[in-house]
């Protein structure tokens, strides 16, 4: 890269500046725009107020008291919480054994976790709604939380960052008598933390946010999870807007709080990996 | 014991072990995979109803021929594909900025830079939908009240004309921190010695940008191309929550089409189909890409 000459450094930096707050202004005004609807601001006065000149709860106040609501949060953090955990674990036991051990078919059934990777989720779905139905386990926690544990991708990618350590560490543990679990949970798992908080938060934010899924499979309100119930609420034609925006703004809170907190493990499970929404 | 039959006996161990440690997962993926993909295919040759299931052979396949929303929405995500691909065309623009820039005179900025264009990725659909369409609403609002003559006090979500472009370049808003991210990543990696070898022989900016660094994002740039593709024939969300495929099918999805059927026609058996059909095309682009990355590393 040219270096820059000190004469134009201001100008440089201007446009630093500039470019970095036209973005932020760009990416942040729709959520700005919901939080002080939610807060009642009147956005149809003119000009628009930019802060509600008497800010309320009531939004927050009428979408506490909907009768279904604290079932859907109490449903997103049951769903989320479990189906990420068991996801972690079933990604680690076979990311392990793929990584480590030889058995037979090893080879073959790689390539079977590899075509399952590239078959839309979505596109199961359909026939799994109709087992499940048979089976009478919509709208069900086991329904809802077992068949998406097992996620492919997820023993992939940790399949992958189990084959980046070095095979020392475990054989130290080995001669010393350590059982396989041992050498899983005591030396894979915090060696992988960096790959391990990531996918953790990537499948806290996905499982959050999920709403094909319960909507195949939550039929009944009372099963829905948070973005399920908001998204029919809105195609409902309500239109009180603040209880709708407050909706949103609670829905946005828990992967947002995840976001500050973590960053750079997003940032790096998209240099590293490729993770997507 | 000998030595021979004492290692056999370790394969055996390690043998159990490594099938006890995948028998959970591949158990669950047998039962909520595998199965529910030949039991697609399965259905694909009924009509699903009660009291009892009709075979009809290939009659839900010959459909697809004559129906027009099947080819409508699969336009439409041709159509989403070709603009996340002016997406990605767009995203190179930032991460150039923020390489040559940004970096440069405040490399603190960076870090607001990134974390602001990332944003929508962990953010539910369902917010994102629901404050643009406020938005719009808002503008329209606005529209409407300069009285102009012929003001169409209506958000573009919900004219026929442009609810689908407004679709795709909301989506082309949601991924292009992610985009932006790649590029930047890719741009940091070509080693400094190349732009100073390119000064020395009298290369000008654009000429260094087009001989060096486009050649060396291009492995990236085609594994983004295709990802966009495989991205738009599973878009599903952002026409849920920003026009519930609407007005009409006009900016609905293959796959909100599919879910659709399944879902309020209750046409399962033809959703099967609908759904393989994504399967197929999801499948052969994956294989594609999964060719790049794989040649990327050998």
């Amino acid at each position: 890269m040219p270096k820059i000459k000190s004469s134009s450094s201001r100008i440089f930096r201007l446009v630093a500046y500039m470019s970095t707050a036209i973005s932020v202004a760009i990416y942040f005004y729709p959520f700005y725009l919901l939080v002080m609807i939610s807060l009642r601001a009147n956005i149809f006065a003119q000009p628009p107020e930019v802060f509600p000149s008497n800010p309320d709860l009531t939004g927050y106040v009428s979408i506490f008291t909907h009768p279904a609501f604290l079932d859907w949060l109490k449903n997103s953090f049951i769903y989320t919480i479990c189906i990420s955990v068991g996801t972690i674990l079933m990604a680690s036991f076979t990311g392990y054994a793929f990584s480590r051990l030889n058995f037979p078919g090893k080879t073959q059934l790689f390539w079977l976790i590899l075509g399952l990777m590239m078959i839309p989720q979505i596109c199961a779905y359909i026939p799994l709604y109709i087992m499940l139905a048979r089976l009478q386990l919509l709208n069900t926690y086991w329904g809802i939380i077992i068949p998406p544990i097992s996620s492919p991708y997820s023993a992939f990618l940790l399949k992958q960052s189990f084959d980046a350590i070095p095979r020392d560490y475990e054989e130290c543990a080995y001669v010393d008598g350590a059982s396989r679990l041992t050498i899983l949970f005591r030396i894979f798992l915090p060696i992988a933390k960096p790959a391990l908080i990531t996918l953790t938060l990537f499948l806290f934010v996905w499982n959050w946010n999920n709403f094909a899924w319960p909507l195949f499979v939550a039929t009944s309100p009372r099963m829905w999870n948070l973005p399920l119930g908001v998204w029919n609420m809105i195609w409902s034609y309500t239109r009180d807007f603040w209880t709708l925006a407050s909706g949103g703004v609670i829905l946005m809170a828990v992967p947002f709080v995840l976001y500050l907190i973590g960053v750079e493990y997003f940032l790096r499970g998209i240099i590293v990996t490729g993770l997507k929404k | 014991m000998s030595k021979e039959k004492k290692g056999r006996r370790m394969r055996l161990i390690e043998a159990r072990d490594a099938f006890l440690m995948i028998l959970p997962f591949f158990a669950l993926i047998s039962v909520f995979s595998i199965y529910p993909i030949y039991q697609g295919i399965n259905l694909s040759f009924y009509k699903i109803m009660l009291p009892e299931d009709k075979y009809i052979g290939l009659r839900n396949f010959e459909r697809l021929q004559n129906d027009r929303v099947f080819v409508q929405t699969l336009q439409n995500t041709i159509y989403y594909g070709l603009i996340q691909m002016l997406g990605i065309a767009l995203s190179m623009l930032p991460a150039l900025l923020i390489n040559s820039i940004v970096i440069q005179a405040r490399p603190r900025l960076r870090w607001l830079f990134q974390a602001a264009v990332l944003l929508p990725m962990v953010i539910s659909w369902v917010t994102l939908g629901s404050a643009w369409n406020w938005i719009f609403l808002l503008g329209a609002g606005a529209v409407a009240q300069t009285g102009r003559p012929g003001a169409i006090a209506a958000s573009p979500l919900a004219r026929t004309a442009t609810a689908m472009p407004t679709v795709g370049l909301l989506v082309v808003w949601g991924a292009l921190g992610y985009n932006t991210i790649l590029f930047l990543a890719g741009i940091r990696s070509i080693p400094k010695v190349m732009y100073e070898a390119s000064q020395i022989d009298g290369a000008s900016n654009w000429q260094a940008f087009r001989y060096v660094t486009l050649p060396a994002v291009k492995p990236m740039l085609t594994f983004m191309v295709v990802t966009g593709f495989i991205g738009a024939f599973q878009i599903f969300d952002p026409v849920a929550t920003l026009t519930n495929g609407g007005p009409g099918w006009s900016s609905s999805s293959i796959v909100f089409y599919t879910v659709r059927q399944a879902w309020y026609a209750l046409d399962y058996g033809y959703a099967a189909v609908l759904g393989l059909v994504v399967v197929a095309i999801v499948f052969t682009l994956s294989i594609i890409q999964f060719r790049i990355i794989y040649k990327r590393y050998v």
